[in-house]
């Protein structure tokens, strides 16, 4: 058994150094030569505006904003894969970041000290991910609140709804997704799920 | 002077400025490099990418700090691929002014990045249009920002991005008067005290949109 649960540690751990060395791969790589592209377009555009041949300026521009539509859409995908925001700066400003996006208003607390191992912040990042997600999907709730705590026993997390509940695992889903990946860490996903709302929590060990 | 470890980028961005009327003083792969060159010849901008050797985290806003301790002249414009809030907060908090804050993206609008450039160089505070659009249209539960007219969502917006008075109305196509009676009445309805300079203002109101 313990033998089995150190390899999937290993393989999530594996997997998400995948994750994060390709996000850093498109970061320097595609995406900075992208943007390198769109600036050297806006050298043809100026060009073409000094020289008078303003149809021309035109459609660079418009080739231009289509380079940088694609580039915005590559960024989005990158952050997807591994969001640069949580290796830099933490739990803390990643979560608050998929607050910020959420079409469904959010009330968030975080209390975490320091900086956690990197499969439980990104174990955390996914919960509260999915689970914004799945209620701005599934729960037509009008506020969700997320809750971000260290304490001895563990980092909880909790994302809690006001919506119309049904939430279950079902295979291959986002949630069953995040049971898996829990279990690895030694920790169980909570789904209390009724008629005033949906509340998903975990406790991860961190020692 | 531009500091970038993607030298594609710099390269493209020293001979595009160059193109633009811009005299590029110096360029470096590093915080470190652009420090000495900085101490050497101070520019009256620098151009920094946030993401920088040796870590790839945020050491632009380090070396940014380092350059502001020895050259407090020198107007700093941070580039990235993201851009974070909570690092526009941290550079309008710690830098007093004289501080921008764009993607990369925006280098492409040579123009309107050449205007960002002199106003972060003249030490007005820039901060891109993609963050503020975010925290603008950001859920919130009781949404003081349904309070406000189209209009002064707009003028909010702009000032934000850290435009002056004179330049929001320029960009809507509106008086100063209009702008200025605009801006008493976003204070008054948000509950956030007018400041005098644009950089205080800047501040204000990010941190009003983030809570
Ligand atoms: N917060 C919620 N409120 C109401 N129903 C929910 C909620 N979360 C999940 N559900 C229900 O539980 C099901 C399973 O969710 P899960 O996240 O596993 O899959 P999914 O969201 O449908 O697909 P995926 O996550 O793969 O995109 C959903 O299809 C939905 O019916
Ligand atoms: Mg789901």
């Amino acid at each position: 058994m313990l033998e089995l649960r150190a390899t999937a540690q290993r393989l999530v751990a594996a997997g998400d150094a995948t994750r994060r060395r390709m996000e850093r791969d498109l970061h320097d790589g595609v995406q900075q030569r992208l943007v390198t592209v769109a600036m050297e377009l806006g050298g043809v555009v100026r060009q073409a505006t000094a020289a008078g041949a303003t149809d021309v300026a035109t459609e660079a521009d418009t080739v231009r904003a289509h380079l940088l539509e694609a580039t915005a859409e590559l960024r989005e995908m990158a952050r997807g894969l591994h969001p640069a925001v949580l290796t830099q700066d933490g739990l803390e400003a990643a979560a608050g970041f998929l607050a910020d996006r959420s079409p469904v208003p959010v009330r968030l607390t975080v209390a975490v000290e320091r900086r956690l191992p990197a499969e439980i912040e990104a174990t955390a990042y996914f919960v509260v991910s999915e689970c914004l997600t799945n209620a701005a999907k599934h729960a037509a709730a009008t506020l969700i609140t997320v809750e971000i705590r260290q304490s001895e026993a563990g980092l909880t997390v909790e994302v809690a709804d006001d919506g119309c509940g049904g939430a279950a695992k079902r295979p291959g889903g986002g949630l069953q997704g995040l049971a898996d990946r829990l279990a690895v860490l030694d920790a169980r996903l909570r789904i209390d799920s009724a008629s005033n709302g949906t509340r998903l929590r975990t406790v991860i060990p961190c020692g | 002077m531009l500091a970038d470890d993607a030298v594609l980028f710099r390269e493209g961005l020293a001979r595009i400025l160059a193109d633009a009327g811009f005299t590029v003083t110096g360029q470096a792969g590093d915080g470190n490099t652009l420090l000495d060159l900085i101490r050497a010849d101070p520019p009256d901008v620098a151009v920094i990418d946030l993401r920088m050797p040796p870590g790839y985290a945020a050491e632009g806003i380090e070396t940014a700090a380092a350059i502001r301790a020895r050259a407090p002249a020198v107007g700093l414009m941070l580039l990235s691929q993201y851009v974070e809030v909570h690092h526009a907060l941290r550079l309008i908090n710690e830098f007093d002014g004289g501080v921008g804050y764009l993607l990369k993206d925006r280098v492409s609008d040579l123009a309107a990045f050449g205007t960002d450039l002199r106003r972060v160089g003249r030490g007005d505070t820039v901060i891109d249009s993609d963050l503020v659009a975010r925290l603008v249209a950001r859920r919130r539960e009781r949404d003081p920002l349904d309070n406000l007219t189209d209009r002064e969502r707009a003028v909010l917006a702009l000032m934000a991005q850290g435009l002056s008075n004179v330049a929001v109305a320029a960009d809507l196509h509106l008086a100063v008067k209009t702008v200025e009676a605009h801006v008493t009445a976003i204070f008054t309805k948000l509950g956030l005290i007018q400041h005098e300079r644009e950089h205080r203002r800047v501040l204000a109101v990010l941190t009003f949109l983030r809570a």
